[in-house]
């Protein structure tokens, strides 16, 4: 093989370094510690599948499990379908533009930054939340959002319906764009009610973008960290952490590596089973088009 | 009864678009309030001293929060990190679009693959390895973490960029005696350059944005702007409208590009956006 036939294996090989060192290596690595005891100072010990059987006679991952199904069934649904509803509301409208823009505008905020904000908007006493649930009359709703267990996880995907209907929106809008002029006028023509056009006509013209909103909303719900971590903690007594924030707080407050690896491992064998159907899924429509 | 039916979705709109900027607007009220004020007066009480109280906020951010120093750290994480991973993508994906190279589709599934991983597969071993070599708490550090993180979507977009360019470009090339780098550098490159803005673009918000793997990787120092402006919760002197204020202006450059770049960052989601 002559020199110049090598450059573009070289060229290929340019950003895999950094890749393995980074990313690829770790991720080997933590298979390896999920199997030990290993708090970070001293070595690790061989301890087998004990962190596995632990996880699964583990109450508190009940409580993880069930708040990360909440996280994606939710998350996943409610963002795509406020995303969608507001596409198809603003599409053709005068400033749609604008409107687009300010639904938009929370995605590219930091989880911090959101969370942050939320906070106030919940605050018991100061929070518009609840100032708005006491002009309207609703004083009996009226409570420490972040506070209460089980309803708190419910008051985060609020804020996270904030941030994650911008993607929905601009992925359906795209997909409308897509959709030729002449068949929605041929709908009309036919005498099709909105409704109907929607149901019959556009809706299926759209699936492969829903399709991709779905299964990006489920991978993004199922790693949902920063929102938690910085508006709950997990808390209180752990009632609203996820598998995700579960990882941190067993590897980093309670110092048991190999009991957090384990739980990474997990949520990575989870997101995987996802990411496969999904690349599949979406390898199928590149070939159909 | 004709224009009631137009006003509807417009009503709709416009109750939707005000929520939408509650949260924003809420904020921005308390960062032109102080803690005090706060505290004492209703919440829709109008600021006493909105310029006054807005500079001190500001002030004790930036001075006893030491969120100046936050800033500009990830103001380099973000600038060098986009550009470098922009670069590096660029060049590793040429041979992934040419169909040519042995091996290279398989590379660019690896790297496709690894974009799904969660941050929590191996941010333990990740701080172990750090904490080893020394490289925990610097800017190297974080940098090499931010541009292999960033890498794999760059890839994405570079190389389904790249097999938008005819192969009579490359046979061209070949024909004028360019070598594959000349060819990367005098026709791929230059034309790829909007790619490279949308790489550099999405991947600057993704590392200005990014939270977890600062707060495991450094203390001190290093710390990007969002782990400072976490932070300030668990101050000793914690101020609500400190943090508000602090909030605002660290999310001021995102917006900025939001608003600037909308069109390229709608490309880039379409283009297969990852979120964390």
């Amino acid at each position: 093989m002559n020199k110049e036939k090598m450059v573009p294996y070289i060229f290929l090989l340019v950003p895999l370094p950094i890749t393995f060192f980074i990313l690829i290596y770790p991720a080997l690595v933590s298979f390896y510690i999920s199997l030990t005891r290993y708090d970070g100072l001293h070595p690790p010990r061989w301890a087998g599948l004990d962190n596995y059987s632990r996880f699964f006679s583990d109450p508190q991952m009940v409580v993880d499990m069930v708040n990360t199904l909440i996280w994606v069934a939710l998350g996943v649904i409610l963002p795509f379908l406020v995303g969608m509803a507001i596409a198809i509301l603003a599409d053709g409208k005068r400033f749609e533009g604008l409107f687009k823009t300010i639904v938009f505008l929370p995605f590219g905020l930091s989880g911090v930054v959101v969370g942050i904000m939320w906070i106030f908007v919940y605050d018991p006493d100061n929070g518009i939340f609840n100032i708005i649930l006491r002009s309207i009359g609703l004083d009996f709703l009226v409570r420490a959002w972040l506070g209460e267990p089980f309803i708190n996880t419910f008051a985060m995907i609020g804020a996270y319906i904030w941030i994650n209907s911008g993607f929905s929106l601009v992925i359906t809008s795209a997909g409308l764009r897509s959709i030729p002029q002449d068949i929605t006028d041929a709908a009309v023509v036919d005498g099709l009610s909105g409704w109907q056009r929607f149901r019959n006509v556009t809706f299926p013209l759209l699936t492969p973008f829903v399709a991709v909103i779905i299964s990006m909303n489920i991978l993004n719900a199922l790693k949902v960290f920063d929102i938690i971590y910085v508006m709950t903690g997990g808390g209180p007594f752990r009632s609203s952490e996820t598998l995700a924030v579960g990882v941190f707080f067993e590897a980093f407050s309670v110092r048991s590596f190999g009991y957090g690896s384990a739980i990474s491992v997990i949520l990575f064998a989870i997101v995987l089973v996802v990411s496969v159907l999904y690349i599949k899924y979406s390898y199928k429509r590149i070939v159909r088009y | 009864m004709l224009s009631m039916q137009k006003a509807v979705p417009y009503i709709a709109l416009v109750i939707i678009s005000a929520v939408w900027l509650l949260p924003f607007i809420s904020t921005i009220w308390m960062s032109l309030k102080t803690n005090a004020e706060l505290a004492s007066y209703p919440f829709w009480n109008p600021p006493l001293d909105p310029i006054k109280s807005f500079t001190t906020n500001i002030l004790d951010a930036w001075t006893t929060q030491r969120m100046t120093d936050y800033f500009s750290n990830s103001l380099i994480y973000a600038t060098t990190g986009s550009v470098i991973a922009a670069l590096l993508a660029s060049i590793g994906a040429l041979p992934m679009s040419r169909g040519k190279t042995r091996g290279a589709e398989l590379v660019f599934y690896l790297l496709l693959f690894v974009t799904f991983f969660p941050f929590q597969i191996y941010i333990i071993p990740l701080l172990d390895m750090f904490v080893h070599t020394g490289l925990h708490n610097t800017f190297i550090g974080m940098e090499m973490v931010y541009i292999a993180i960033t890498i794999p979507f760059v890839v994405f977009v570079m190389r389904n960029y790249y097999t938008t360019i005819p192969d009579d470009l490359e046979d061209a090339a070949k024909i004028d005696g360019l070598s594959y780098f000349g060819m990367y550098r005098k026709i791929f490159l230059p034309l790829s350059l909007p790619a490279i803005a949308v790489g550099v673009i999405f991947q600057w918000i993704w590392i200005w944005n990014e939270f977890l793997i600062g707060l495991v990787l450094t203390h001190t120092t290093a710390r990007p702007v969002q782990v400072g402006l976490y932070n300030i919760q668990g101050a000793l002197t914690y101020s609500f409208s400190t943090q508000a204020t602090a909030a605002l202006v660290a999310a001021i450059p995102v917006v900025m590009m939001f608003l600037i770049f909308q069109r390229f960052i709608t490309r880039g989601i379409l283009a297969g956006a990852v979120k964390g």
